[in-house]
């Protein structure tokens, strides 16, 4: 097994008295791509939220590499290396996808490795290549289709040279034509040596993408295990079907 | 072919601004083009925070009386040549922009619109509360001029507002000004790409208030006073300036700002109806023009870069 590069220890959010996140604890481990799978309402996003700085965990705490990041705030989690996407994209609808992709190359985290203006154009045109985008790097992305969107937002993310990669629903929205190009660029990645933490509320599309699943609900880690694992799990079956589908599932 | 003839056209005007007082021997013409030009400088220093981040500053002519009453209870009084008193008041509303967006611009909301509407306020409050001193409703008379002659005070703000409105431009077309444009579209997914957002928030408050200061600066010593009359009612005024020329590219804002100074000269017969001159072409431009005036200078030369 690889090394650890993302630990979570104990993490809990709680807003007032709805625990949204409880006891989180597990690990990431370096090139995996790991699903967190649950139902609405589960606490996955709130999970990523926390992860990516934009919440303060009420407890517990979370090391990227032992380096323990509980307390950053979202610029400093991304300059460190944790950069994630929305479930709802979220480009800078004002600027090109070439802007887009320029503005993370302008982060502190960037500057250090991308010199000049020359760096910083060639760092875009590989990613832009790689994610298929090499195209469109002169449109505006107000009128990119959705897929497209979310390739810009995926390309945007990988422009960060992030150490994890956290997708919030990468696949919410999109139809089956739009969801192969984004599986085969995150295959691609992930074979570069990229790691992913995805989140999903559909089983389906974990079975060909991620190694490993977490699988919550109401705030809880409920099972852990590769996808095949977790389809058949009773208790997973459970929280998404509802009580007595665990007899059906056993029978 | 249009980018040249577009450029050709703004060196043209900028020659003729030089040239007009050789030209033409008119000394009103004179004193509501250099009004006009101090007025471009304002709304280019407010569409370069405001235009730039999304965020509205309501109290830009705080930070004009800052620099105004800088020269007016401090430095004319002690001799210093405008040029420093200029610099000075630059430095001193950059300060007082940042001070008041240090804690404002963290938050999201209305608090940081609120804070600058309240500085205004203040300010107004300040003045009169201390009559004995900042002169009340009168003002400060006798202040060092600009220049010894007109001529030379039209010189004087001409190279200071090109210069301003140059430096706002090229610095907007930068890396820096993409930022700021990209923390405009969606201030959460800047921060999610590691930029720092409220340095460049800040940074670029302070910038447009020191611009806005440098202009109450040097518009004390133009008039040779200062007093509420000159800074307070600009304040919407120059929201107004933006708006109507086009904000997020620093230009389209300075033209508006120049043009409807302008106006303001040509419509001084409406006398109280002013306002609701100001209005009817403000609402004119959001109907029909919602880029506003100028913008298509800078629009159409991105969409052709597209192809």
């Amino acid at each position: 097994m690889n090394d650890v590069i993302l630990r979570t220890e104990g993490l809990s959010k709680h807003f007032g008295g709805l625990i949204a996140v409880d006891d989180f604890t597990a690990e990431v481990f370096e090139g995996e791509i790991l699903g967190i799978l649950g139902p609405n309402g589960a606490g996955k996003t709130t999970l990523f939220n926390m992860l990516s700085g934009y919440y303060k965990p009420t407890n517990g705490r979370f090391f990227l590499r032992d380096k323990d990041i509980t307390n950053r705030n979202a610029e400093r989690v991304a300059e460190l290396g944790i950069v994630r996407t929305f479930q709802i994209v979220r480009l800078f609808n004002k600027l090109t996808v070439y802007e887009n992709l320029l503005i993370p190359c302008l982060s502190p985290r960037m500057a250090s490795r991308l010199k000049d203006q020359n760096d910083r154009d060639r760092h875009i045109r590989e990613i832009a290549e790689e994610v298929h985008i090499n195209e469109l790097l002169h449109e505006s992305v107000v009128n990119l289709p959705q897929g497209t969107k979310k390739l810009v937002e995926f390309a945007r993310a990988l422009a960060n040279s992030p150490d994890v990669l956290l997708l919030d629903e990468p696949f919410a929205g999109l139809n089956p034509v739009e969801v192969e190009p984004l599986i085969e660029v995150i295959l691609h990645f992930n074979k570069k040596g990229k790691t992913l933490v995805i989140i999903e509320h559909k089983l389906h599309e974990f079975m060909k993408l991620v190694q490993r699943v977490i699988a919550m609900d109401r705030g809880k880690i409920i099972a852990t295990g590769t996808p095949k694992e977790i389809a058949q799990n009773p208790e997973v079956v459970e929280a998404y079907l509802g009580k007595g589908a665990k007899r059906f599932v056993s029978s | 072919m249009r980018k040249r003839i577009l450029i050709l056209l703004l060196i043209l005007s900028v020659l003729l601004l030089f040239l007009l007082p050789i030209i033409r021997d008119d000394l009103y013409l004179l004193i509501i083009l250099t009004i006009a030009l101090s007025y471009a400088v304002l709304a280019a220093s407010w569409d370069f925070f405001s235009g730039f981040t999304g965020r509205e500053n309501f109290g830009i002519s705080a930070f004009v009386a800052v620099g105004g009453y800088l020269v007016g209870l401090v430095t004319s009084g002690l001799g210093v040549p405008p040029i420093v008193s200029i610099v000075l008041g630059f430095v001193l509303a950059g300060i007082v922009g940042f001070l008041i967006g240090f804690p404002t611009l963290k938050l999201s909301g209305p608090y940081f619109a609120l804070a600058t509407l309240a500085l205004v306020v203040i300010a107004q409050k300040l003045v009169l509360a201390f009559a004995r001193t900042t002169g009340g409703e009168d003002g400060l008379y006798g202040l060092t001029y600009l220049a010894e002659t007109f001529e030379g005070s039209y010189y004087y703000v001409l190279i200071f507002s090109l210069f301003s409105i140059g430096f706002l431009f090229m610095l907007g077309r930068s890396n820096y000004g993409l930022i700021l444009k990209a923390i405009h579209s969606d201030e959460e997914a800047a921060r999610s790409s590691g930029i720092r957002t409220i340095r460049y928030k800040l940074t670029s408050l302070s910038l447009s208030a020191a611009f806005a200061g440098a202009v109450g600066a040097l518009l004390a010593h133009f008039y040779g006073y200062i007093g509420p009359d000159v800074v307070f009612h600009i304040n919407l005024l120059v929201i107004i300036m933006a708006i109507v020329g086009g904000m997020g590219y620093v230009i389209p804002a300075a033209l508006g700002g120049f043009a409807i100074s302008l106006l303001t000269e040509f419509i001084r017969a409406f006398g109280d109806f002013k306002n609701l001159a100001y209005t009817i072409v403000l609402m004119v431009v959001i109907l029909f023009l919602p880029g506003g005036l100028f913008s298509f200078l800078f629009k159409q030369s991105t969409r052709k870069a597209r192809r």
